[in-house]
């Protein structure tokens, strides 16, 4: 278990003071506070350096842009056509291979707290666009849990998400503070999922983060209230005992879980833009990640050699397939020719790998 | 406007020691000292009273010179008193620069200077004195620069000289100094653009993390050293297999299949007018097939070749490797 993050101060953009979620956080967190007529501004004149993630304070801003966006993905590669909920952008989890460590230009742990333009914003998109189905999660640029024993965001996003037949919210987490949205009604519109990494991975990269067991612990909670769960193997690192070491993971988590109540398991090879190459060495200078064999790809992005990459999420896929036959596997950000080595078969594009995903967690009329 | 006196002092009764002006410099005296034994003392050298003498305020290296002449006297401006030590500095400085640039490691020291002996908080100094010192008010410039007054004699001659930039310099400066002093060897040896130290060093030093030994150690090895030290290559040819060595050790898997690949395409004995070429880095199962040809019957030929070697199966051994 980890220790709640403590900010050292608040600062509040004055548009968002009157809003329910400002004050939630302001009456739940003993910190200065600070009031500022506007965020963007604020940021940009701070001076605070943007290096680290490592924010000691929270800014209570207005959303300004869309809240909802769908995930960037990248050219050439099959992307699973995810919409990420900016809802938080920042995490305390201080994981090294964090890619928020180069896509936050901000020094703070920003909490968009007009959340009524975000229901309104999803609430329009949902019911305008009956026959489409979205799939949207909240950790894309946060940790969907972390900030909930505060902000309660994932109990507000389990209630609003239940009514709608073609929306589903994905709380992705490596935390383990779940027990607001146990007792909720979440007419199985939410999946909550956990980031799974291997025990030593764990140790070294990820360690601020509750252990593994905790983590699956928590998913068993969660099991048992009736939601859905989603488990994402993401990054895979590869290291000498890479093999043994995740698969005991899988090991444990289907001795835990069963394989009925998992939407989806996804797979993904650490992967980074040299930015992030930068950033781990400037802020984790103990980590090893970035003495694998990662070469630049088409886009830039440093992948693990692709025959590595192949050996990892075949013989992962494999192990999975010995638990269950029918849980959902997909690989994030991988060619067609990877997904056919690696699983034996391709969704061959994003369109029909979103609607496999959609498929998963669709009500039946 | 500073106050100043002309005087001809005894060259002995000047103070140098523990000078809070002194900027040390390994700029050579020869040129300096031929032109004093040849013309004289053009300028005269700044100093103040101190301690019922004078010490030196500008002009260390035209007293050096001076001292290696048979001249006894120097000229002097006298300046007040009442000048603070910092002001004097600032002066100095000034003086300096409108006669040439500083080289980077007069600029360490000096940088060195405002921080130890004036005390002057590091946000002052690279706000108000790199700029001066022809630098931008980065705090990255002011960490990399005021370390290099630290490096070994060979790392400040290559420094001055321009052949290695001071952000490698400064890098290289966690390094155990016997690596330092290997790298700096192979960059002489190999004539290492500042682009290729850079990628260089970053490969030894990922190499050397994994392995969990010194940068020394990788560049000592026997196959290193042959590279190095073979008669017949040229620098150039040199650097091309260093760099292929480093690759190897840094992407085993990667390079293994490459190599294997490279080895294949060897025996193909293709033209130089046709090429077979994988994406980069192996990053898929495509082969890019380029040709050239200025007639129909090459076209015909180089067609004729491919499909040979695809009948021969060869073509389906390029493929199995990247399978």
């Amino acid at each position: 278990m980890t220790t709640l993050f403590k900010p050292q101060e608040i600062i509040i953009e004055k548009s968002v003071l009157n809003c329910d979620l400002t004050r939630r956080i302001t009456s739940r967190i003993d910190a200065e506070k600070m009031i500022i007529d506007d965020a963007e501004a604020f940021i940009k004149n701070s001076g605070q350096p943007i290096e680290t993630i490592q924010a000691k304070s929270i800014l209570l801003a207005r959303q300004r842009g869309p809240f909802m966006r769908f995930c960037p993905g990248t050219p050439r590669h099959i992307c699973c056509l995810y919409r990420n909920l900016d809802v938080v952008e920042g995490c305390d989890l201080n994981c090294s291979y964090c890619i928020l460590q180069c896509y936050i230009h901000s020094p703070y742990i920003t909490i968009y707290c007009n959340t009524d333009d975000m229901f309104n914003e999803l609430d329009d998109a949902f019911t305008k666009r009956p026959d489409e189905f979205f799939r949207v999660g909240s950790g894309e640029l946060s940790d969907s849990l972390t900030f909930d024993y505060y902000t309660e965001l994932g109990v507000d996003l389990v209630k609003f998400f239940a009514p709608y037949k073609n929306a589903i919210i994905e709380l992705k987490s490596k935390n383990v503070h779940v027990d607001k949205i146990l007792s909720l009604s979440h007419g199985h519109r939410s999946v909550v999922s956990w980031s799974l990494n291997s025990e030593f991975i764990h140790r070294t990269e990820e360690r601020e983060t509750p252990d593994i067991p905790s983590r699956i612990e928590a998913a068993k909670k969660v099991q048992k209230a009736g939601y859905w769960l989603g488990f994402h193997f993401d990054p895979l690192i590869y290291y000498e005992n890479w093999e043994t070491d995740y698969k005991k993971v899988i090991d444990s988590l289907f001795a835990a879980i069963d394989p009925q109540n998992i939407a989806w398991i996804s797979l993904g090879a650490l992967r980074y833009p040299p930015e992030l190459d930068r950033a781990i060495r400037r802020n984790h200078p103990d980590s090893k990640i970035v003495l694998g064999e990662l070469l630049p790809g088409i886009d830039k992005k440093y992948r693990y050699f692709r025959q590595i990459r192949i050996d990892m999420f075949r013989a992962l896929y494999r192990h999975i397939r010995q638990y269950s036959g029918d849980v959902f596997v997909y690989l994030c950000m991988e060619s067609d020719e990877v997904w056919n080595k690696a699983f034996g078969w391709s969704p061959g594009n994003s369109a029909i790998l979103k609607k496999l995903l959609d498929q998963r967690v669709m009500l039946s009329e | 406007m500073i106050q100043k006196k002309f005087l001809r002092l005894p060259i002995s009764g000047i103070i140098v020691s523990d000078s809070p002006f002194f900027i040390p410099s390994l700029e050579p005296l020869e040129a300096l000292t031929l032109s004093l034994q040849k013309l004289g003392q053009l300028t005269p050298v700044y100093v103040q009273s101190y301690k019922q003498s004078y010490r030196l305020v500008t002009g260390f290296k035209r007293l050096d010179a001076l001292k290696q002449t048979s001249m006894e006297y120097i000229d002097c401006y006298l300046l007040s008193q009442t000048i603070s030590d910092l002001a004097l500095f600032e002066f100095v400085l000034e003086e300096n620069r409108v006669q040439r640039d500083f080289n980077v490691i007069e600029i360490s020291h000096i940088l060195a200077r405002l921080s130890e002996t004036y005390k002057l908080p590091r946000r002052s100094i690279i706000d108000n004195y790199l700029p001066l010192l022809g630098l931008g008010r980065r705090e990255k410039l002011y960490q990399v620069y005021i370390s290099l007054r630290k490096l070994p004699l060979a790392w400040k001659r290559a420094l001055i000289e321009d052949v290695v930039s001071p952000e490698l310099a400064w890098k290289m400066s966690k390094a155990e100094e016997e690596s330092r002093a290997l790298f700096l060897d192979m960059v002489f040896i190999l004539r290492l653009n500042k682009k290729l130290q850079k990628e260089f060093w970053h490969l030894l030093r990922d190499i050397a993390s994994s392995k969990a030994c010194r940068i020394g150690e990788i560049i000592q090895q026997t196959d290193f050293q042959n590279i190095l030290h073979h008669i017949k290559l040229t620098p150039q040819q040199k650097a091309s297999k260093v760099k292929d060595h480093l690759i190897r050790l840094r992407y085993p898997q990667y390079s293994q299949v490459q190599d294997r690949l490279d080895g294949l395409l060897k025996k193909f004995k293709l033209p130089p007018t046709v090429r077979i070429q994988p994406s980069p880095f192996l990053s898929d199962d495509i082969f890019h097939f380029y040709f050239r040809a200025k007639t129909t019957e090459e076209y015909i030929e180089h067609l004729d070749r491919l499909n040979h070697l695809a009948e021969k199966e060869k073509i389906d051994q390029l493929f199995e490797l990247v399978k």
